[in-house]
């Protein structure tokens, strides 16, 4: 801390200076503050204090003015005077409340009466209710009736349908032994078919057996005959007769193609010509029989295809008319067309005889060799 | 350093017994108002003080016053609500000391060209404070008035508001502490003031150019060469061989500057 003469002389300055100003005030303001304060509230109360008083003063001359005595007996009349007064006051207010008590009575009586007819009203609506409940009891009685035969008849007509049910159980049983029945009796049926077939293509190979022995024999036959000629000693004589005997015949080997062709997409198997039309009909590998008009000069003109081969046609032939041509194929089967509209008539493979067949054949008798072949 | 605790106690605890006396031609009412008597803080400043005053004379005036900014004056001369008290008492009764000190309350008629309107507290708040941050920047160039957070700014009004001496001065010695390596403030934050009210307000350094601790002495012979005057504060005389840096931090007003008069 710092001194010096100069700090003492602050200090006690400021002593006295606070001495001076402050510490001989302080008591003095403090008091003077205080009573300050209580000579307000006293004023305040003061003033409070005096409107009560005022307010006093006022009623007390109020109750004040109606004091006052004339005399004794005056003042007894008076009351007196007053009692009778209130008497007759209560008097009149009793008339007056019996005449109300009266009207009383009548809306009273009225009201009953009211009521009394509400009441009857109410027991009409009452009887009329319970008219309806009884109806609607009965109506209730007649429904539940109603729905026990319902029920009744339900019942029976649960019972008839499960008998139905069942019958109808036993029925499909016997439907499905039918059915079988009928399907070993078609088995049966188809075994029997077969049979036949194979018995008639028995037969027919006999047949033809038959028929090729023969044609053998009378061979065989036509040979003997030949060798006994020639074994005869005579044949050089007897050959040259026969040379004599038929007819002269010249011939020529064909020198220039007159007309050349691509017919097939492969090797040409057979080729014919119609016996009728100028017509020739080529057999190729390409599975395929095809018609070619040859009538005008130089050219070949297709008439058309004939499909149906599953294999290249070996050889082919018209009939007599020619309005059908055969054709043998490598699938082991022959087809007859016919020429006019170009479509596949027939279809023999393996030989199985159909009816029908001995006409072709008749008519076609080289081709039937064919295929043989 | 302030750390002279018993100047500072001796300062804080500086009160003035203060008379008010309702303006004659403001009183509406047939019965005269007692005047009103009461302790105030010399550090203090009148809006914060006369609360009580003002309710106790409103009773008496007119009704279209009651609204009005009330004004104080001594003598016929506004006092100016921006300074403290005791200064005031200093500046106007300094040489002819007058207890208690009579002043005349008026609610109308306001000086508008004397004083500066105070309509609430806050603007009384604001300009300490702005009194203060000017004194900070004179003495440490600001830093410690930027350093301090609001409730340190509030805490120091708060005690000067409530006449606490500890909570102000927990705040307040930050402020009187000297910075950097030169022992000492910048400049010490000083008013000089004439009787007429206007003052003067140099850079003065603490330091002699020598380096030497500059007394009130050497001050006056800076400022008044030819007429030494004597220097005033607080309701004291300075002795002339007083340190200025010791002056500054002990005897500063709240706002941190040292308001000092002319007698």
């Amino acid at each position: 801390m710092e001194g010096g003469e100069w700090r003492d002389s602050i200090i006690n300055q400021l002593r006295t200076r606070n001495k001076r100003e402050t510490s001989a005030f302080q008591d003095i303001f403090t008091f003077q503050s205080r009573l300050f304060d209580n000579v307000n509230t006293l004023k305040n109360e003061n003033l409070q204090l005096t409107l009560l008083n005022e307010r006093i003063r006022y009623s007390n001359t109020e109750s004040v003015s109606s004091a006052g005595g004339i005399g004794v007996a005056n003042e007894r009349i008076q009351t007196l005077e007053q009692k009778v007064l209130i008497q007759q006051e209560e008097l009149t207010s009793l008339h007056r409340r019996r005449g109300e008590s009266a009207q009383q009575i009548i809306n009273l009586n009225a009201k009953v009466h009211d009521l009394e007819k509400s009441l009857q009203a109410k027991d009409v609506i009452i009887s009329e209710n319970t008219a309806l409940l009884a109806s609607l009891r009965a109506e209730i009685q007649m429904y539940e009736n109603n729905m026990t035969e319902l029920q009744g008849l339900n019942q029976v007509l649960r019972d008839e349908h499960q008998a139905l049910q069942i019958a109808f159980a036993a029925i499909e049983d016997k439907l499905r032994k039918a059915q079988d029945e009928n399907r070993s009796l078609v088995e049966r049926l188809i075994k029997y078919k077969a049979k036949d077939a194979d018995k008639m293509n028995e037969e027919n190979e006999h047949f033809l057996k038959k028929k090729s022995d023969k044609v053998k024999k009378e061979l065989e036959e036509a040979a003997r005959e030949g060798g006994s000629r020639s074994s005869g000693g005579s044949g050089g004589s007897a050959d040259d007769k026969i040379m004599d005997s038929m007819p002269y015949y010249a011939t020529s080997l064909p020198s220039k193609v007159a007309l050349r062709f691509d017919a097939h997409d492969g090797e040409v198997n057979a080729v014919k010509w119609s016996p009728t039309d100028r017509i020739v009909a080529t057999g190729g590998a390409d599975r395929k029989v095809k018609l070619w008009d040859v009538s005008k000069l130089g050219t070949a003109e297709g008439r058309g295809a004939l499909v149906g081969s599953n294999a290249g046609v070996m050889s082919v032939d018209f009939d007599s008319t020619g309005a059908f041509i055969v054709g043998a194929s490598n699938d082991f089967a022959s087809r007859v067309w016919t020429v006019g509209d170009q479509r596949l008539r027939r279809n023999f493979s393996h030989h199985v005889a159909i009816p029908g067949y001995q006409t072709v054949e008749s008519d076609a008798a080289n081709s039937t060799e064919l295929l043989c072949i | 350093m302030a750390n002279d605790r018993e100047v500072l106690r001796e300062i804080w605890d500086g009160k003035l017994p203060v008379c008010f006396q309702l303006d004659q031609e403001e009183i509406m009412e047939i019965q005269q108002p007692d005047p009103f008597y009461v302790m105030v803080p010399r550090l203090s400043y009148f809006p914060l003080v006369i609360d009580k005053m003002k309710r106790h004379f409103l009773r008496f005036i007119s009704q279209e016053n009651a609204d009005n900014e009330m004004w104080l004056d001594y003598n016929g001369q506004p006092l100016k609500w921006h300074y403290p008290i005791g200064f005031l008492y200093d500046l106007y009764c300094g040489s002819d000391p007058q207890t208690p000190w009579i002043l005349t309350v008026h609610f109308s008629k306001f000086p508008e060209n004397i004083l500066l309107h105070c309509p609430n507290k806050d603007i009384v708040e604001a300009h300490y404070m702005s009194t203060v941050k000017e004194a900070d920047v004179l003495k440490h160039r600001g830093q410690v008035m930027s350093t301090m957070q609001k409730k340190d700014h509030n805490q120091l009004w708060l005690g000067l508001q409530n006449d606490k001496f500890d909570q102000f001065w927990a705040i307040n010695r930050r402020l009187m502490e000297s910075h950097g390596e030169s022992e000492g403030f910048k400049n010490i934050p000083i008013r000089i003031y004439s009787e007429d009210g206007t003052y003067i307000q140099r850079l003065i350094n603490p330091k002699n150019s020598d380096g030497s601790r500059k007394v009130v002495q050497q001050l006056i012979s800076e400022l008044y060469p030819e007429n030494p005057v004597k220097l005033r504060t607080h309701g004291i005389n300075i002795p002339l061989d007083t340190p200025l840096q010791w002056l500054s931090e002990h005897m500063s007003y709240p706002d941190n500057f040292l308001h000092v008069c002319i007698c």
